[in-house]
């Protein structure tokens, strides 16, 4: 994984602490969504 | 911010307006939404693997740290000092022996189970044939019940099975017979030392002579490079990343204590001016300040948790003062230096002894007037003999017994004797620390005193750590302060560190700030160390933070 070149393993400790956390809070997120829908669709049927 | 975490935060704020925005009315419009999630979830979870393989590996590679080889070196060093089987010249015999303890366990034979006692027994045993003095069945010869029991204990001690069915009937058979056994084993156990004391004195001197010449030191300088070794690990430790690691891991140091910002706070409120103030060279002088005053304050704190000891074994000495300034007195009324009872007041140890050997004695004779033969097999003796035995017998138990309690009087009388030959005014606290040390039945009483509902395994526990805290410490306080001064350790230590620049007061060491100082001290001491060691804060931080979210 990188960016313009920066990689993964050149970001600080705190940083990659902080991407951990961005993108678990994300998956949450996306989860969460596909749950709802999950449940709109099963009560519909 | 690196462009690695900008770009995944403006990515992420993107994803997430798509799925805001996207139409979720009608059902083509939730499976195309579905579709978008999907993917969107494929992503991130690739993107979260990758994150978390990279945790690992920063994870593994800071914690694979490995300890300084001379560590391990240094403590096996120490572990040869300590078993070269050296004694200090302070402990009686009987207490390198072990046996207060092991005598001090067996007494508590009501609260254990039996295999307990028969281990703490055989260890008895073990400790005579230590020393030479190799013991047999017919040894233990103050009772027949005490015979009949340890002949079929010490039959099964060869055959490797002290706790087969044999011994636990033998136990029951005789434990009916006479429910004083185990004190029975006790006094016979102490008749035994008794009977060999001189030679055990002498195998000790011999062995110490013996090991010494063979290093070609002296006993102070053992004790010397004991002590310098003991330092030594210590500042090997302190600057250890390894250890340090372990020391947050277990919870002895909190990474939210060490901030920068935190460090910084502490060390100006201890010196009253900007740390930025300080050239390099008052940096560092104050560091080692710090240091220094660190382990004056973990020698105080615990110099206040043992103090107790300290002040019991000084109470003994005064009443033992006063005994005999009263002796003295009466000596000097009766006007008569020759008078009989005088002499006896002034030799209460020695009439304890002599009043033990005489018991002794009348038991022995007694055992010896009874043939065993016919105690056995009472079935071939007349009604009369049976009668005349069962009343010996009686009187007998009633000797042991009464011994068993003038043991207790003669521990007593004999420590406090031996405090005042050995502590006087110009001893110092350690002195009196150490040689409370010595005796494990006055440790294990003084603190039950203390602390009434400790637990047995507790009472080992705390024997241990003062045992440890005494003959390995780097003392620099208590080695230098006299009993008879008097003197408030918290002033002696504050009144130091106020004249190297440091701002202490009396509260701090007060009951309800001490703890805090301690904290504080040891934050900065701490922080110092991490900055001299092969590890980085920042990595710390990083692996307790990353072991909480890794353990999800």
């Amino acid at each position: 994984m990188e960016a313009k070149g920066v990689k993964l393993s050149s970001v600080s400790n705190d940083e990659l602490l902080e991407i951990n956390r961005q993108i678990s809070d994300f998956l949450k997120f996306l989860n969460d969504q596909n749950e709802n829908i999950e449940k709109m669709e099963a009560e519909r049927s | 911010m690196s462009k690695l975490l900008k770009s995944i935060e403006r990515q992420i704020d993107i994803d997430k307006e798509i799925i805001n925005v996207l139409p979720k009315a009608g059902i083509k419009q939730i499976k195309e939404l579905q579709k978008k999630l999907k993917s969107m979830l494929e992503k991130y979870n690739k993107m979260n693997e990758s994150v978390k393989k990279e945790m690992i590996r920063r994870y593994n590679n800071i914690t694979g740290i490995k300890e300084n080889e001379e560590i391990a070196k240094t403590k096996k060093h120490i572990l040869e000092l300590e078993n070269l089987g050296l004694s200090d010249s302070g402990p009686s015999s009987f207490q390198k022996m072990q046996l207060d303890k092991l005598l001090y366990n067996i007494n508590g034979y009501y609260k254990k189970d039996l295999s307990t006692i028969n281990l703490e027994i055989l260890k008895c045993v073990k400790k005579f044939r230590d020393v030479g003095i190799k013991i047999t069945k017919n040894d233990f010869n103050i009772s027949e019940y005490v015979n009949e029991y340890m002949s079929v204990l010490l039959d099964e001690l060869v055959k490797g099975s002290v706790n087969s069915d044999r011994v636990k009937e033998a136990f029951d058979k005789v434990y009916w017979k006479c429910s004083d056994l185990i004190p029975h084993i006790i006094v016979n156990i102490r008749q035994i030392y008794n009977q060999h004391e001189a030679e055990i004195d002498i195998f000790y001197k011999n062995k110490n002579e013996q090991l010494l010449n063979q290093l070609h030191l002296t006993q102070e300088q053992v004790h010397i490079k004991k002590q310098e070794t003991v330092k030594l690990l210590n500042s090997l430790e302190s600057v250890d990343g390894k250890n340090i690691l372990n020391n947050f891991f277990n919870n002895n140091y909190s990474i939210s204590d060490y901030k920068d910002e935190n460090y910084k706070k502490i060390y100006e409120n201890l010196i009253s001016r900007e740390l930025s103030s300080l050239t390099e060279e008052e940096k560092k002088s104050m560091d080692l300040n710090i240091q220094n005053l660190n382990n004056n304050l973990v020698e105080y704190t615990n110099y206040l948790e043992f103090k107790f000891l300290i002040d019991e074994i000084l109470k003994l000495r005064d009443e033992r003062i006063k005994e005999l300034q009263k002796e003295e007195e009466n000596k000097k009324n009766k006007k008569d230096k020759k008078d009989k009872n005088s002499k006896k007041n002034k030799t209460e140890l020695e009439s304890l002894e002599q009043e033990i050997k005489t018991l002794t004695e009348d038991i022995l004779k007694i055992n010896s007037s009874m043939e065993p033969q016919k105690a056995k097999f009472s079935i071939f003796k007349k009604k009369e003999e049976v009668k005349n035995d069962t009343a010996k017998i009686l009187d007998r138990d009633k000797k042991i017994m009464a011994i068993k309690e003038l043991y207790v009087k003669l521990d007593n009388c004999k420590l406090k004797e031996t405090i005042v030959n050995n502590i006087d005014d110009t001893s110092k606290l350690i002195d009196v620390l150490r040689f409370a040390s010595y005796d494990y039945g006055f440790l294990a009483r003084s603190i039950i005193k203390k602390i009434p509902d400790i637990l047995e395994k507790d009472i080992h526990i705390m024997i241990d750590r003062i045992r440890r805290f005494v003959s390995l410490y780097d003392f620099s306080v208590i080695n230098n302060i006299n009993i008879s001064e008097k003197k408030d350790i918290s002033i002696v230590i504050k009144d130091k560190y106020k004249l190297f620049g440091m701002t202490l007061t009396k509260e701090n060491f007060s009951e309800d700030n001490i703890e805090e100082l301690i904290k504080q001290i040891q934050i900065v001491k701490v922080y110092n160390d991490i900055q001299k060691s092969n590890i980085l804060l920042d990595d710390i931080r990083y692996v307790i933070n990353a072991r909480e979210i890794l353990k999800k």
